[in-house]
């Protein structure tokens, strides 16, 4: 049994935040994706397309039903997308607190912070992605019968979904680590395995990650990576994501920040939740629409 | 005093108010919770593993449309049908497994071969295969005589003769 019902977790994400603004920044590289709909029954008119009162209550009852569920997974993947939040809290303080040190003081500092601040980012990074397969798990299974098909889900993402991935790859990687973000990322991911293994994150999420070994996970978060990079190469490419561009569309809500892109990283990763608001609207989507087709 | 009986007496107003007013989602929620508690056993049980049930999926590419898995659950799969990149309807197969999601289909008048064959929503089309499995294609565009086509394009046969182990 959840604590909070469904419709109660969307009906609770605010209307209007500084996440809400900054993923409604977002929109000119995901144009008319994502809405911030904050209503149960007007998600359920959304995915299901229906408007019989009716229906709408059915599908509701049930959707609450199946998430209530602990079996289905649905919680769980809220639950990550909650950690993936608190976890970029923790990774953002420690690159705040080295830059504020440079700042201070950085001659002294210079050489003895650790972890560097891009390390640390690329590490985020990388779990934020991690995180993100656990919940697509926990909320669809594995669809179809290879891992292959996750990476493909992702070319297929849309709606929220999408949106999330915009952030991620905004704000998480292009911004703190420039456009050629994918090797940093991937060479963090070579060089600094055990911190991953270190990371609480990590930790937590690691159950969900298919593989027996800590190894294999750690193999099967890598070749995620490696097979999506195709994908979020075409995405910054295509849609011309660069610092530059996401600074400014995002500087209004960062005073004293301009000029300081990892500094603008570390403020948005403290003080946005874009993966735990755009979570719970990923999960009811499924729930609903899985109780659609059940009903 | 009497400024004092104006303030109880509007947050008295406040309070009947809100009590008049739950959300209509509140009552289920409710329910659920205690329904789980007092019966743990309700959901049905057993039910199959999601992936063994793929294979009775219309194929990956039918007449230009393409079909691609979404969900894959403990006795539920979902499927999205393509048509040049855009949604054209949801697939999907659930095991109800005997359950009271399968007694609707006792009002079915019509039969698609020799199953029961049900028009649950105005964009919705199933049919119960084995007296177990509910096939059903949903869609914003397809017509219900369209959704009856989709529907003869899963391997219902083939179903219906599935003998299934049951998820763990």
């Amino acid at each position: 049994m959840s604590e909070t019902p469904l419709y109660k977790l969307v009906e609770e994400l605010p209307s209007s935040s500084l996440t809400t603004r900054c993923l409604g920044a977002l929109d000119y590289l995901v144009p008319g994706e994502w809405q911030n709909v904050t209503n149960f029954e007007e998600m359920i008119k959304r995915v299901t397309g229906e408007d019989d009162q009716s229906v709408v209550q059915q599908v509701g009852e049930r959707a609450m039903a199946l998430y209530d569920n602990e079996d289905n997974g649905y919680q769980r993947a809220i639950s990550i997308f909650k950690m993936v939040d608190s976890g970029a809290t923790l990774a953002g303080v420690t690159s705040l607190a080295a830059k504020l040190a440079e700042d201070v003081s950085w001659l002294e500092f210079l050489g003895k912070v650790t972890p560097k601040p891009e390390t640390s980012q690329a590490i985020d990074a990388a779990l934020k992605f991690a995180a993100e397969m656990g919940t697509f798990l926990c909320t669809n299974g594995l669809p179809g019968d290879s891992v292959g098909d996750f990476v493909s889900a992702l070319t297929a993402y849309e709606k929220e979904d999408l949106m999330r991935i915009a952030a991620w790859v905004s704000f998480d990687c292009v911004l703190p680590l420039g456009p050629d973000f994918l090797i940093i990322v991937t060479s963090a991911l070579e060089s600094a395995m055990d911190k991953i293994e270190e990371s609480s994150l990590y930790q937590r999420i690691s159950h969900v990650l298919p593989g027996g070994s800590t190894s294999e996970k750690r193999d099967f978060v890598k070749a995620t990576i490696d097979q999506s990079s195709g994908f979020l190469t075409q995405f910054v490419d295509s849609k011309g994501v660069t610092q530059h561009g996401i600074l400014e569309t995002v500087k209004g809500y960062l005073e004293g920040a301009e000029g300081k892109l990892d500094y603008a990283a570390a403020i948005l990763d403290v003080s946005t939740n874009t993966f735990e608001h755009t979570g719970i609207q990923t999960v009811a989507r499924r729930v609903i629409k899985r109780a659609y087709g059940e009903l | 005093m009497k400024r004092a009986l104006v303030v109880v007496a509007m947050s008295l107003l406040a309070f009947a108010c809100k009590k008049d007013e739950p959300s209509r989602w509140e009552k289920p929620a409710a329910t659920s919770a205690s329904a789980s508690a007092a019966a743990p056993v309700e959901p049905p049980k057993p039910v199959v593993e999601g992936g063994t049930l793929n294979k009775f999926f219309p194929p990956e590419s039918v007449d230009g449309k393409k079909r691609k898995f979404t969900t894959e659950k403990p006795g539920f799969v979902e499927a999205r049908l393509d048509d040049g990149g855009k949604e054209l309807a949801t697939l999907t197969i659930t095991d109800t497994n005997g359950a009271g999601d399968a007694a609707k289909f006792d009002k079915a008048t019509e039969k698609l071969v020799d199953w029961p064959l049900l028009t649950p929503t105005k964009k919705q089309t199933s049919v119960l295969v084995a007296k177990r499995f509910q096939v059903k294609v949903s869609s914003d565009t397809l017509s219900p005589e369209e959704r009856k086509s989709w529907l003869q394009k899963f391997d219902l046969k083939g179903l219906s003769a599935f003998n299934p182990p049951a998820a763990k």
